[in-house]
């Protein structure tokens, strides 16, 4: 196995078009992507937005409880109620929620908080303003209320005296919503305290997880490549294992997987002063798992085609495929809400999701540690199935 | 050194081996020669382990491949029909990677790796990459990573496959130097002159089994093809060629232009009647010569296919 693993690797460092291909590709694409995305500096209002909120309702009266109502029956929203502000405020920052509401009481004035998570700046964007409308405008939000309690208590005025009234109106003081316009909505983005910029890491988890996909992808390539030569023939006769060629194959894949993830991040400490020494042990595992479970699916890619043809375009469209659904691309909100699901079943949106708690986030080792295990599971499950593939593949060989 | 014994092996509804049997002596050179789709690729692979019988027995040494696989492999020897090295390495970094495949020490691949690559004149370009050889240099390196573990049980399949005549000869000598090394051959070729040149045991296999063995003369013998007469001629044979036409049994003289052959088991005595009948004639004599019956025909005879088919 390990004369297997060297000559794998001494196999890969002798052709220096692959290793310039390896290591300086995904450089240069996150470096595009960091520069894309302003580097790791951060910067206010990038905004994202998204559709799924948490609501806490602190003043429980009949004007909280119809916004919350309105909003619950608007198709933006999906609305998850919940008691606890600090719950909310956790759930957006761990990512489980897009955005959260508090509504609470000042000065007898009903205000708002809109919760927003900082490393979904686009999907900020969106959410924000629309939030903003459907909470304080004329459409199901407070504003509409008002009119509405107006027109219950003066049946007689019209829609245009309302208007007039509203502007004028100096008896419902107590309420305020004039000025609620202006100062009744505070934001809240969450973002870690090293201020990174989310674009820098979503830089590097997006394209850097793509092109790694990439560069096992062309790992697998190799395994074709010893069937078409005759050297896996070859080494079949010799007296190891079968599935030792199987495996040498995936370690020397997640060996140089690693050193290209490393090799990014290390290139991104250097140039954009990208903080990978901020949890360098979690990282570092990061790092190991990411790459054992895209080097599985090289050998998965590998134990399902027959030619270098076949893993050529098969690779193209499965990693475009996954780097598409799981956000490497385009963020993943701005997709329908089926795909955003589908991406869930990418290697790219829990690695992403991994970087993210580790660099933003910034949360427990037990969070993070359950992203770990999503992608250790994948990683398992993916070579369980190649060893089904290549018993059948090596079978065959003769 | 190799048994194998009632060996069947199918691939869905295709009967590929039927109760194929093989022996072959230590020290013993064999030629395993058969049509394609015979079943010779599918006998090597079993003997090579790439493949498992569906029923039967393989013993390489004594020892069954089937129970005992990684000992059996370390008896055998595989030369490869396509080039199964690294390209980008070079000749020394293959004999290395491939020695220490088969368990071979360090110093082990360098003592024998030297000797092969002197052997083979190509120690000086070691340290060059495979990629940069000739298509004869690569077949020379081919076989000598087969060696380098020096097996018992040498498998060689058409190792001189399209290779210029002179790293053909090279070969040649090379493989005739294990031969009288006692080295025991099993090996298969589409070319007949290297078959009878080398070996001690023919093997002629067709439908999944051995239907012919033995040496070039036992199988000669069993088969009972007479040597031909030729003779080329020129003038008319005029009312001879009815007279040469009776000289053997029904359609077995056979008159082509200028050309006559004639099957002949006692070549003097028939010889002297063509001498008479082409004195009668109008035609002489141009050339004249004994053909025997080589492997070709044999193996057309019992195949009813050419070797290359």
């Amino acid at each position: 196995m390990r004369t297997l693993i060297l000559n794998n690797l001494k196999l890969f460092f002798n052709d220096k078009k692959a290793v310039i291909l390896t290591f300086a590709l995904p450089i240069g694409l996150t470096s595009l992507f960091m520069f894309v995305f302003g580097g790791t500096s951060s910067t206010d209002d990038r905004g994202m937005s998204a559709f799924e909120i948490g609501v806490t309702d602190l003043v429980q009266n009949n004007a909280s409880q119809q916004t919350v109502t309105n909003l619950d029956s608007s198709k933006s929203y999906t609305v998850e109620m919940i008691q606890d502000s600090a719950e909310l405020v956790d759930k957006v920052y761990k990512g489980k929620l897009d955005g959260g509401v508090v509504i609470y009481e000042e000065n007898k004035k009903i205000k708002f908080t809109l919760v927003l998570d900082g490393s979904k700046e686009v999907e900020n964007a969106m959410l924000k303003p629309s939030l903003s409308f459907q909470l304080m405008g004329d459409n199901g939000g407070m504003k509409e209320i008002i009119f509405s309690k107006i027109k219950q208590d003066f049946p007689d005025l019209n829609d245009s005296d309302v208007v007039a009234f509203d502007k004028d109106f100096k008896s419902l003081q107590d309420i305020d919503f004039t000025k609620m316009g202006e100062s009744g909505l505070k934001t809240r983005v969450l973002k870690p305290e090293s201020g990174i910029n989310p674009g820098a890491i979503q830089a590097i988890a997006g394209t850097a997880l793509m092109t790694l996909l990439f560069s096992v992808a062309g790992m697998g390539a190799g395994i074709i490549e010893e069937k078409e030569k005759g050297t896996l023939r070859r080494i079949l006769i010799s007296p190891i294992r079968p599935m030792d060629f199987m495996f040498a194959k995936f370690f020397s894949s997640i060996i140089i997987a690693f050193m290209q993830l490393s090799l990014t991040m290390v290139f991104c400490y250097l140039v954009f002063d990208f903080p990978i020494f901020q949890r360098p042990i979690e990282l570092a595992l990061l790092i190991l798992v990411t790459a054992a479970t895209c080097a599985s699916f090289g050998i998965l890619l590998a134990g399902i085609a027959e030619s270098r043809k076949q893993i050529e375009s098969l690779s193209t469209i499965v990693v475009l495929l996954m780097s598409l659904l799981g956000g490497s691309m385009i963020p993943a909100f701005i997709m329908p809400p089926l795909m955003q699901k589908f991406s869930m079943i990418t290697i790219n949106y829990w690695a992403s999701e991994g970087f993210f708690d580790l660099f933003y986030r910034d949360v427990s080792f037990g969070y993070f540690a359950i992203k770990l295990a999503i992608l250790a599971g994948y990683c398992l499950m993916l070579i369980t199935i190649s060893i089904m593939l290549f018993r059948k593949k090596l079978g065959r060989i003769a | 050194m190799l048994n194998v014994t009632g060996v069947n092996k199918s691939f869905g509804t295709n009967h590929v081996l039927r109760d194929f049997n093989l022996h072959i002596a230590k020290g013993e050179f064999y030629s395993l020669l058969g049509p394609n789709g015979a079943g010779k690729s599918t006998s090597i692979n079993i003997i090579a382990q790439l493949l498992r019988p569906d029923s039967g027995t393989v013993e390489v040494g004594g020892v069954n491949t089937l129970t005992h696989a990684a000992a059996a492999k370390k008896l055998l020897g595989v030369v490869p029909q396509e080039i199964a090295l690294y390209e980008d390495l070079t000749a020394w970094e293959n004999l290395l990677f491939w020695g220490k495949l088969n368990a071979v020490s360090k110093a082990g691949i360098a003592e024998k790796g030297q000797m092969i690559l002197e052997r083979f004149g190509l120690y000086e370009r070691r340290n060059e990459k495979i990629k940069t050889f000739s298509g004869g240099m690569k077949r020379r390196i081919n076989i000598a990573v087969a060696l380098l573990h020096e097996p018992e049980l040498i498998l060689m399949d058409e190792p001189t496959v399209g290779i210029d005549p002179q790293s053909r000869n090279n070969i040649y000598e090379f493989i005739q130097e294990l031969k009288n090394q006692g080295k025991t051959i099993l090996y298969t070729t589409h070319y007949m002159e290297e078959a009878e040149r080398f070996s001690d045991k023919i093997g002629i296999i067709d439908n999944g089994r051995i239907i012919e063995t033995g040496t070039f003369s036992q199988i000669k013998n069993n088969i009972n093809i007479p040597d031909q007469i030729l003779i080329r001629f020129e003038g008319e044979l005029g009312s001879t060629r009815e007279k040469f036409m009776t000289l053997k049994s029904t359609n077995e003289v056979k008159i082509d232009n200028d050309l006559i052959s004639i099957p002949t088991t006692s070549f003097k005595h028939d010889l002297k009647d063509i001498v008479s009948l082409f004195a009668e004639s109008q035609a002489d004599i141009v050339h004249i010569e004994k053909k025997e019956v080589d492997l070709e025909t044999i193996f057309l005879k019992l195949t009813g296919k050419n070797l290359r088919d």
